[in-house]
Protein backbone atom coordinates (compact mmCIF):
# COMPACT_ATOMS: atom_id res chain seq x y z
CA UNK A 1 0.00 0.00 0.00
CA UNK A 2 1.25 3.32 -1.27
CA UNK A 3 1.91 5.83 1.85
CA UNK A 4 -0.37 9.04 1.47
CA UNK A 5 0.92 11.92 -0.04
CA UNK A 6 0.01 15.52 1.84
CA UNK A 7 -1.29 18.17 -0.85
CA UNK A 8 -0.19 20.77 1.22
CA UNK A 9 2.36 23.25 -0.37
CA UNK A 10 1.78 21.85 -3.64
CA UNK A 11 1.57 23.05 -7.08
CA UNK A 12 -1.15 22.79 -9.19
CA UNK A 13 0.78 21.73 -11.80
CA UNK A 14 -2.00 21.67 -14.57
CA UNK A 15 -2.91 24.69 -13.49
CA UNK A 16 0.11 26.59 -13.57
CA UNK A 17 0.51 24.61 -17.08
CA UNK A 18 -2.34 26.29 -18.18
CA UNK A 19 -1.93 29.81 -16.77
CA UNK A 20 1.86 29.67 -18.21
CA UNK A 21 0.68 28.59 -21.98
CA UNK A 22 -1.43 31.57 -22.05
CA UNK A 23 0.99 34.32 -20.63
CA UNK A 24 3.45 32.71 -23.34
CA UNK A 25 0.78 33.17 -26.02
CA UNK A 26 -0.10 36.61 -25.19
CA UNK A 27 3.51 37.84 -24.94
CA UNK A 28 4.03 36.58 -27.95
CA UNK A 29 0.92 38.76 -29.73
CA UNK A 30 2.33 41.75 -28.49
CA UNK A 31 5.79 41.21 -29.64
CA UNK A 32 4.20 40.22 -33.33
CA UNK A 33 2.08 42.92 -32.60
CA UNK A 34 4.63 45.34 -31.76
CA UNK A 35 6.89 44.24 -34.52
CA UNK A 36 4.15 44.50 -36.77
CA UNK A 37 3.73 47.83 -35.86
CA UNK A 38 7.17 49.15 -37.01
CA UNK A 39 6.85 47.28 -40.23
CA UNK A 40 3.88 49.51 -41.37
CA UNK A 41 5.21 52.95 -39.79
CA UNK A 42 8.34 52.53 -42.21
CA UNK A 43 5.85 51.20 -45.81
CA UNK A 44 3.93 54.00 -44.82
CA UNK A 45 6.80 56.24 -44.71
CA UNK A 46 8.43 55.11 -47.37
CA UNK A 47 5.06 55.54 -49.43
CA UNK A 48 4.32 58.80 -48.38
CA UNK A 49 8.39 59.78 -49.14
CA UNK A 50 7.27 58.34 -52.55
CA UNK A 51 4.07 60.52 -52.92
CA UNK A 52 5.53 63.76 -51.81
CA UNK A 53 7.97 63.23 -54.51
CA UNK A 54 5.85 62.84 -57.05
CA UNK A 55 3.45 65.35 -56.25
CA UNK A 56 6.53 68.16 -56.27
CA UNK A 57 7.88 67.04 -59.43
CA UNK A 58 4.45 67.00 -61.55
CA UNK A 59 4.24 70.21 -59.50
CA UNK A 60 7.34 71.70 -61.36
CA UNK A 61 6.22 69.77 -64.54
CA UNK A 62 3.24 71.48 -65.18
CA UNK A 63 3.77 75.06 -63.38
CA UNK A 64 6.85 76.20 -64.39
CA UNK A 65 8.88 77.36 -67.36
CA UNK A 66 12.27 75.58 -66.10
CA UNK A 67 15.10 77.16 -65.78
CA UNK A 68 16.61 78.36 -67.42
CA UNK A 69 13.34 79.75 -68.88
CA UNK A 70 14.26 78.48 -72.27
CA UNK A 71 15.94 75.28 -71.09
CA UNK A 72 14.42 73.68 -74.63
CA UNK A 73 17.38 75.60 -76.45
CA UNK A 74 19.86 73.74 -74.94
CA UNK A 75 19.17 71.03 -72.65
CA UNK A 76 22.08 69.93 -72.03
CA UNK A 77 22.48 73.09 -69.37
CA UNK A 78 19.20 72.57 -68.23
CA UNK A 79 18.74 72.78 -64.11
CA UNK A 80 15.36 72.10 -63.59
CA UNK A 81 12.47 70.88 -65.93
CA UNK A 82 9.69 72.57 -66.32
CA UNK A 83 7.30 71.82 -69.49
CA UNK A 84 5.12 74.73 -69.98
CA UNK A 85 5.32 77.93 -71.46
CA UNK A 86 2.47 79.57 -68.99
CA UNK A 87 1.01 77.78 -65.85
CA UNK A 88 -0.67 74.55 -67.38
CA UNK A 89 -0.06 75.54 -70.81
CA UNK A 90 2.37 72.98 -72.35
CA UNK A 91 5.41 73.74 -74.42
CA UNK A 92 5.57 71.35 -77.50
CA UNK A 93 8.99 72.38 -77.74
CA UNK A 94 9.91 71.96 -74.12
CA UNK A 95 7.94 68.50 -74.25
CA UNK A 96 10.22 67.41 -77.49
CA UNK A 97 13.19 68.56 -75.52
CA UNK A 98 11.88 66.46 -72.37
CA UNK A 99 11.32 63.20 -74.26
CA UNK A 100 14.78 63.36 -75.88
CA UNK A 101 16.66 63.02 -73.17
CA UNK A 102 18.11 60.53 -71.19
CA UNK A 103 16.36 58.70 -68.77
CA UNK A 104 19.08 58.53 -66.00
CA UNK A 105 19.81 62.41 -66.35
CA UNK A 106 16.20 63.05 -65.95
CA UNK A 107 16.28 60.95 -62.60
CA UNK A 108 19.69 63.07 -61.06
CA UNK A 109 17.60 66.03 -62.02
CA UNK A 110 14.66 65.45 -60.27
CA UNK A 111 16.58 63.70 -57.33
CA UNK A 112 15.29 60.41 -57.64
CA UNK A 113 17.76 58.13 -58.91
CA UNK A 114 17.13 55.93 -56.02
CA UNK A 115 13.64 55.01 -57.73
CA UNK A 116 12.05 54.52 -61.42
CA UNK A 117 9.72 56.66 -63.21
CA UNK A 118 7.22 56.55 -66.12
CA UNK A 119 5.80 59.64 -67.49
CA UNK A 120 3.50 59.88 -70.79
CA UNK A 121 0.55 62.68 -71.98
CA UNK A 122 -3.18 61.07 -72.53
CA UNK A 123 -6.09 62.48 -74.49
CA UNK A 124 -9.35 62.30 -73.05
CA UNK A 125 -9.28 58.88 -74.61
CA UNK A 126 -6.54 57.44 -73.35
CA UNK A 127 -4.16 57.25 -76.11
CA UNK A 128 -0.78 58.75 -75.86
CA UNK A 129 -0.35 62.05 -77.53
CA UNK A 130 2.50 62.59 -80.08
CA UNK A 131 4.44 65.78 -81.03
CA UNK A 132 6.57 65.89 -83.86
CA UNK A 133 5.62 62.57 -84.68
CA UNK A 134 6.53 61.01 -81.28
CA UNK A 135 4.38 59.72 -78.78
CA UNK A 136 5.11 61.38 -75.71
CA UNK A 137 6.49 58.58 -73.31
CA UNK A 138 9.33 58.76 -71.39
CA UNK A 139 10.86 56.04 -68.65
CA UNK A 140 9.89 52.26 -67.64
CA UNK A 141 6.63 51.03 -66.92
CA UNK A 142 6.19 49.45 -63.46
CA UNK A 143 5.78 45.80 -63.49
CA UNK A 144 4.33 43.20 -61.21
CA UNK A 145 6.93 42.80 -58.65
CA UNK A 146 7.19 46.66 -58.13
CA UNK A 147 7.17 47.28 -54.34
CA UNK A 148 5.39 50.64 -54.45
CA UNK A 149 3.89 52.57 -57.04
CA UNK A 150 2.20 56.09 -56.91
CA UNK A 151 0.66 57.75 -60.33
CA UNK A 152 -0.20 61.58 -60.36
CA UNK A 153 -2.25 62.70 -63.01
CA UNK A 154 -2.64 66.60 -64.03
CA UNK A 155 -4.75 68.16 -66.55
CA UNK A 156 -3.04 70.54 -68.87
CA UNK A 157 -3.54 72.15 -72.19
CA UNK A 158 -1.94 71.33 -75.17
CA UNK A 159 -2.80 73.18 -78.20
CA UNK A 160 -6.40 74.72 -76.81
CA UNK A 161 -7.75 71.08 -75.65
CA UNK A 162 -7.16 69.17 -72.62
CA UNK A 163 -5.06 66.58 -71.65
CA UNK A 164 -3.96 64.27 -69.22
CA UNK A 165 0.10 64.73 -68.21
CA UNK A 166 0.32 61.17 -66.12
CA UNK A 167 3.72 61.00 -63.96
CA UNK A 168 4.37 57.22 -62.36
CA UNK A 169 7.14 57.16 -59.59
CA UNK A 170 8.27 53.63 -58.48
CA UNK A 171 10.05 51.48 -56.46
CA UNK B 1 8.48 18.14 5.57
CA UNK B 2 9.08 21.00 7.75
CA UNK B 3 6.29 24.00 7.82
CA UNK B 4 7.62 27.05 5.77
CA UNK B 5 10.03 25.11 3.90
CA UNK B 6 10.23 25.84 -0.35
CA UNK B 7 10.04 22.94 -2.60
CA UNK B 8 12.51 22.39 -5.79
CA UNK B 9 9.69 23.34 -7.86
CA UNK B 10 7.92 25.86 -6.10
CA UNK B 11 12.13 27.87 -6.73
CA UNK B 12 12.09 26.43 -10.23
CA UNK B 13 8.51 28.21 -10.82
CA UNK B 14 9.83 31.42 -8.77
CA UNK B 15 12.77 31.55 -10.65
CA UNK B 16 11.02 31.24 -14.97
CA UNK B 17 8.61 34.00 -13.50
CA UNK B 18 11.57 36.48 -12.54
CA UNK B 19 13.53 35.46 -16.33
CA UNK B 20 10.16 36.51 -17.85
CA UNK B 21 9.53 39.11 -16.02
CA UNK B 22 13.18 40.51 -16.81
CA UNK B 23 12.74 39.49 -20.20
CA UNK B 24 9.39 41.52 -20.84
CA UNK B 25 11.81 44.50 -18.75
CA UNK B 26 14.20 44.30 -21.26
CA UNK B 27 11.74 43.98 -24.55
CA UNK B 28 10.05 47.13 -22.86
CA UNK B 29 12.57 49.10 -22.34
CA UNK B 30 14.58 48.41 -25.92
CA UNK B 31 10.89 49.42 -27.52
CA UNK B 32 10.63 52.72 -25.32
CA UNK B 33 14.07 53.63 -26.98
CA UNK B 34 12.62 52.22 -30.74
CA UNK B 35 9.39 54.63 -29.58
CA UNK B 36 11.94 57.57 -29.12
CA UNK B 37 13.88 57.39 -31.80
CA UNK B 38 10.78 56.61 -34.26
CA UNK B 39 9.29 59.57 -32.76
CA UNK B 40 12.39 62.15 -33.24
CA UNK B 41 12.68 60.82 -36.58
CA UNK B 42 9.21 61.55 -37.89
CA UNK B 43 9.34 64.84 -35.78
CA UNK B 44 12.06 66.13 -38.59
CA UNK B 45 11.18 64.11 -41.55
CA UNK B 46 8.10 66.30 -41.08
CA UNK B 47 10.23 69.76 -40.57
CA UNK B 48 12.54 68.47 -43.74
CA UNK B 49 9.11 67.95 -46.04
CA UNK B 50 7.55 71.34 -44.67
CA UNK B 51 10.87 73.12 -45.85
CA UNK B 52 11.17 71.37 -49.18
CA UNK B 53 7.43 72.13 -49.64
CA UNK B 54 8.14 75.80 -49.33
CA UNK B 55 11.17 76.03 -51.39
CA UNK B 56 9.35 74.33 -54.33
CA UNK B 57 6.30 76.56 -53.18
CA UNK B 58 8.27 79.62 -53.52
CA UNK B 59 9.77 78.61 -56.74
CA UNK B 60 6.37 77.52 -58.25
CA UNK B 61 4.55 80.67 -57.40
CA UNK B 62 7.20 83.17 -58.82
CA UNK B 63 9.43 86.11 -58.40
CA UNK B 64 8.52 87.96 -55.50
CA UNK B 65 7.34 85.12 -53.79
CA UNK B 66 8.16 85.69 -49.95
CA UNK B 67 7.30 83.14 -47.12
CA UNK B 68 7.93 83.40 -43.31
CA UNK B 69 7.94 79.98 -41.45
CA UNK B 70 9.71 78.32 -38.59
CA UNK B 71 11.91 75.25 -37.77
CA UNK B 72 11.96 73.55 -34.61
CA UNK B 73 15.74 72.55 -35.77
CA UNK B 74 18.71 73.35 -36.94
CA UNK B 75 18.58 72.47 -40.94
CA UNK B 76 21.34 72.55 -43.92
CA UNK B 77 20.65 73.25 -47.27
CA UNK B 78 22.73 71.12 -50.18
CA UNK B 79 21.92 72.58 -53.82
CA UNK B 80 24.24 70.30 -55.62
CA UNK B 81 22.69 67.49 -54.15
CA UNK B 82 19.32 69.18 -53.85
CA UNK B 83 18.91 67.77 -50.60
CA UNK B 84 17.91 69.36 -47.14
CA UNK B 85 19.12 67.66 -43.98
CA UNK B 86 17.88 68.21 -40.78
CA UNK B 87 19.76 67.76 -37.28
CA UNK B 88 18.10 66.62 -34.12
CA UNK B 89 19.88 69.94 -32.72
CA UNK B 90 17.58 72.25 -31.49
CA UNK B 91 19.55 74.93 -31.25
CA UNK B 92 23.27 76.69 -32.64
CA UNK B 93 25.70 74.85 -31.88
CA UNK B 94 29.16 73.49 -32.41
CA UNK B 95 30.30 72.18 -35.38
CA UNK B 96 31.20 69.25 -32.92
CA UNK B 97 27.69 69.46 -32.23
CA UNK B 98 26.83 69.22 -35.73
CA UNK B 99 28.66 66.17 -36.58
CA UNK B 100 27.66 64.14 -33.84
CA UNK B 101 23.74 65.14 -34.18
CA UNK B 102 21.34 62.15 -36.05
CA UNK B 103 20.38 64.06 -39.24
CA UNK B 104 17.22 63.74 -41.52
CA UNK B 105 17.75 64.19 -45.01
CA UNK B 106 14.59 64.90 -47.48
CA UNK B 107 14.71 65.65 -51.43
CA UNK B 108 14.22 68.91 -53.21
CA UNK B 109 13.66 68.21 -56.75
CA UNK B 110 15.32 71.50 -57.97
CA UNK B 111 19.12 72.94 -57.21
CA UNK B 112 17.79 77.06 -57.35
CA UNK B 113 18.39 77.52 -54.02
CA UNK B 114 21.78 78.14 -51.85
CA UNK B 115 23.45 75.93 -49.33
CA UNK B 116 23.92 76.79 -46.20
CA UNK B 117 23.20 76.46 -42.61
CA UNK B 118 19.83 77.74 -41.09
CA UNK B 119 19.65 78.02 -37.46
CA UNK B 120 16.30 76.69 -36.05
CA UNK B 121 13.58 79.90 -35.29
CA UNK B 122 12.12 81.89 -38.08
CA UNK B 123 13.27 81.39 -41.64
CA UNK B 124 12.42 83.54 -44.35
CA UNK B 125 12.14 81.81 -48.49
CA UNK B 126 12.39 84.08 -51.03
CA UNK B 127 12.19 83.80 -54.38
CA UNK B 128 14.45 85.79 -56.47
CA UNK B 129 14.42 85.52 -60.02
CA UNK B 130 13.33 81.66 -59.97
CA UNK B 131 16.37 81.04 -57.11
CA UNK B 132 15.14 80.55 -53.70
CA UNK B 133 16.97 82.22 -50.47
CA UNK B 134 16.19 80.77 -47.46
CA UNK B 135 17.46 82.92 -44.60
CA UNK B 136 17.42 82.70 -40.85
CA UNK B 137 15.31 85.92 -39.30
CA UNK B 138 17.11 87.34 -36.61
Amino acid sequence: MLPMLSKKGQVQSLDLFISATVFIILLITLILVWDNFSKRLDTKLAYEDLSEKAIKITDLLVETRGVPDKWEDDADKVNVIGLVSNDRVLSNNKIEEFIDMEYDDVKELFNIEAYDFYFRIIDSNGAIIQVDDNDVELGNKPGLSSKFVITIQRIVLNGGSEVVLEFTLWE
Amino acid sequence: MKKGQTSVEGIFVIGAIFLMFLFILGYGFNKRIDNQNAEKFVSQRDTCIKISNLIIGAFINGNGTEIISDSEYEFDLLNNSRLIGIYSLKEKGFSSDYAEADVVFCTVPINAFPSRLVHAGEFKVKNVGDFVDVTYVI
